[in-house]
């Protein structure tokens, strides 16, 4: 499968972290699965995934491998692999953060979310909180999902106001998101929404969510 | 979201560059924090729902300068208690530091939920230090790293580990960017600054109210 191709298929854009790589396989891999109860069951989408995932698998990890080190902890102006780099740390942030509130490109401006979300930075919430009022929903999701992985606590009050205006894709995107941060850090409120939501599928995620 | 009476003063000190407020239904602004009011300041006013059983209120934050009001942000208060529309006494408070920092919060009188919001005094799309050069800027960023610091003096060392790193790093690099002149990094590391000591606020926030967690369930 050529690598445009296995990123479509996985429904990610080509710079996507490991870890977004991961979460977009096992929902289509649960959903498609020969035996799956979502009614989607469908032996050869299925292949298709799985031949997808492990088209990229070996390149996403590697180049994704930076943005793990910021996770745990490590700083590049500790003496990372960019200690030669000539820019200013902050700009990486910085541009980022212009090209996701100023691009034309809703490719472009999910993009950026998404690298925000692998930098490590919680200072990138300066920027993601901009976004929620972007018209794609598309860079919505990619936001809300750095926001989780950056594990945002600030961000409760504005993600409640997201979801009360969000369609269903959204919602289920901050339930994630809350899933990572804590339901415990303000969340609840969102949470109580999620119950007595018309979708199925939010209710179903936020039970989950309370049961912890 | 709709206004039903005024209530509060503040205490005294330099001023606010524009008057802070909520939109109300209809798309009304209701000031809440005049310009020109001294800092630090605190005030708050009194609204109620606009439909029966409403739950949830979301709360928009605006900034008005003269004629013109532009966003600050957005929050949800969710949880307020069931009643008829103007029943509910939802209490929204707005605080601005002596550093512009803005502190939006929205409480619930009957069931006693709170939700708040810092956001960053950059979010205020035209900053008051506009035309007054690097050094009104580079002042508020020297106030932001020594706050910067004595905050992080007191959060745990092992489980903020990653937060603390990032805070020391920010630190780093906007004493470089002080010494470079150069405005445009100068405002950037005081967003990061403000948006910093925001989760900071919420960490501890999170601490507190894990700890008194077997009361408020009660």
């Amino acid at each position: 499968m050529v690598k445009a191709e296995s990123y479509r298929v996985l429904g990610l854009s080509p710079g996507a972290t490991f870890e977004e790589l991961k979460h977009a396989y096992r929902m289509l891999a649960k959903e498609y699965h020969p035996d799956s109860r979502s009614g989607k069951g469908n032996a050869l989408a299925f292949l298709r995934v799985e031949q997808a995932y492990r088209s990229l698998v070996l390149e996403v990890k590697t180049h994704s491998h930076d943005a793990a080190d910021a996770h745990t902890g490590r700083y590049r102006a500790a003496g990372g692999p960019r200690q030669g780099h000539r820019e200013a740390p902050e700009a990486d942030i910085f541009n980022l953060g212009r090209t996701l509130l100023m691009s034309r490109d809703p490719a472009a401006r999910a993009s950026a979310a998404r690298r925000l979300g692998a930098s490590g930075k919680k200072s990138s919430y300066a920027f993601l909180r901009k976004a929620f009022s972007d018209r794609e929903e598309r860079v919505l999701i990619s936001a809300v999902r750095a926001v989780g992985y950056l594990q945002i606590r600030q961000s409760a009050g504005e993600l409640g106001s997201l979801f009360l205006k969000s369609g269903t894709p959204v919602k289920r995107e901050i339930l994630s998101a809350i899933h990572r941060i804590g339901i415990d850090f303000g969340f609840q409120g969102i949470v109580s929404l999620g119950l007595e939501d018309p979708d199925h599928g939010v209710r179903s995620q936020a039970a989950r969510l309370c049961r912890g | 979201m709709t206004r039903v009476e005024a209530h509060g003063t503040g205490p005294r000190g330099t001023t606010a560059s524009c008057s802070l407020g909520v939109e109300i239904d209809g798309g009304g602004f209701v000031r809440i924090i005049d310009e020109g009011a001294p800092l630090p300041a605190h005030e708050s006013r009194f609204f109620t729902t606009i439909s029966d059983f409403q739950t949830a209120v979301d709360v928009h934050v605006l900034c008005g300068r003269g004629r013109k009001v532009v966003s600050v942000g957005r929050f949800l208060l969710s949880g307020i208690r069931k009643g008829r529309k103007g029943m509910p006494r939802i209490e929204i408070g707005v605080d601005v530091d002596a550093d512009g920092i803005i502190k939006a919060s929205a409480r619930d009188c009957d069931t006693g939920v709170v939700m708040e919001s810092v956001f960053p005094h950059s979010s205020l799309s035209s900053g008051d230090e506009n035309g007054r050069g690097t050094s009104a800027v580079s002042s508020r960023v020297f106030a932001l790293i020594r706050r910067a610091r004595e905050e992080s003096a007191s959060m745990g060392k092992r489980t903020h580990a990653g937060l603390l790193a990032e805070i020391n790093e920010l630190i780093a690099q906007s004493y470089a960017a002080l010494a470079s002149k150069d405005e445009q990094r100068i405002t950037g590391c005081r967003t990061a600054l403000e948006t910093l000591l925001g989760e900071m606020h919420a960490v501890r926030k999170s601490a507190g109210s894990r700890a008194r967690r077997g009361d408020r369930h009660g």
